[in-house]
C-alpha cells in the first residue's frame, strides 16, 4: 500500500510537477527525429508531428527515379517520426508517470514498447523510480532509434 | 465508418513536385515527375521542403476550421448556444446592452 504523504510532501510534489511542466511544450516542440536509407543517399528529419524539418538528397539518390525516391522520402519520414515520438514519450514520461506514459504510448502507436511484465509504479513527481534496483525500465528506447 | 482524414496537398506550379500531408505535416505521399529530378539533388530537396510546408499549412488550416465547427456543435448540443443578437453590441439610440 502506498504511504500516505504529508501536506509538505504534497506541496513539494506540486512544485516539482510545475517545474517539470514549465518548459515541457518547448522541449517537445524542439524534438527532431532523423532517418536515413541504408545507402545514406537520403536523410529525412521531422518534428514529433511528422512535419519535414530537414531533407537531404544526394545526387546518387536521383538514380532511384521519381517514384521510388518519393516513396523513400515518405518511408524515411515515417521512421523519423517514430524516432521523434519515442523521444517525445521519454520527455513526457517524467511528467506523466508510468500509467500515463503507458496509456500515451498505446494511443500513439508505440504500444509494443511496453513490457507487459514491468511494474507500473504510482507517480510521485519528486521520486525517481529508476533508483530502485527492483524497478524495470518500461521502455527500451535504444532499440528503436532510427538515428544513425 | 471512419471520417475521411484531414489532409493538405500542395504542388509546384509546373506540377513536378506534389506533397500530401496529414494534420501536423506527416507525409502521406511525395509524387515526383521525371522533370523534378532535373532540378538537381539540392534544389529538389529544398522544393520538397517548401511544398510540404505549404501542404502542412493547408492541412492545419482545414483542421482548425473542422474542429471549430465541431466545437460549435458540441457546445450547442450541451445547450450552450448564443443568440447572435445578444452578442452584437446594442447600438440603438436607447441601447442598454454594452460589453
Amino acid at each position: 500500500m502506498t504511504e500516505r504523504r504529508t501536506t509538505e510532501q504534497l506541496l513539494a510534489d506540486a512544485e516539482e510537477r510545475l517545474r517539470l511542466t514549465d518548459d515541457l511544450p518547448a522541449r517537445v516542440e524542439a524534438i527532431r527525429g532523423t532517418a536515413r536509407d541504408d545507402a545514406r543517399t537520403v536523410a529525412v528529419t521531422v518534428t514529433v508531428h511528422g512535419a519535414l524539418a530537414g531533407l537531404s538528397i544526394t545526387d546518387d539518390a536521383l538514380a532511384m527515379g521519381p517514384d521510388r525516391l518519393g516513396d523513400e522520402i515518405v518511408r524515411l519520414a515515417a521512421a523519423a517520426q517514430r524516432s521523434a515520438l519515442v523521444d517525445g514519450l521519454g520527455a513526457l514520461s517524467r511528467v506523466l508517470g508510468d500509467a500515463g506514459t503507458v496509456e500515451l504510448a498505446r494511443s500513439i502507436g508505440l504500444g509494443e514498447l511496453i513490457d507487459p511484465d514491468a511494474p507500473v509504479v504510482p507517480y510521485v513527481p519528486s521520486a525517481n523510480p529508476n533508483v530502485d534496483d527492483d524497478y524495470t525500465m518500461t521502455f527500451d528506447f535504444s532499440s528503436l532509434r532510427s538515428d544513425r | 465508418m471512419n471520417p475521411a482524414p484531414i489532409t493538405g496537398t500542395a504542388s509546384t506550379v509546373d506540377g513536378s513536385v506534389t506533397v500530401e500531408v496529414s494534420i501536423g505535416g506527416g507525409l502521406r505521399a511525395v509524387r515526383l515527375t521525371r522533370s523534378a529530378l532535373d532540378l538537381g539533388a539540392n534544389r529538389l530537396a529544398a522544393t520538397v521542403m517548401a511544398v510540404a510546408a505549404r501542404a502542412t499549412a493547408l492541412a492545419n488550416q482545414r483542421a482548425t476550421l473542422a474542429f471549430r465547427d465541431s466545437a460549435d456543435e458540441l457546445l450547442a448540443g450541451l445547450g450552450l448556444s448564443y443568440p447572435p443578437e445578444l452578442i452584437d453590441d446594442d447600438d440603438t439610440e436607447r441601447g442598454v446592452l454594452r460589453r
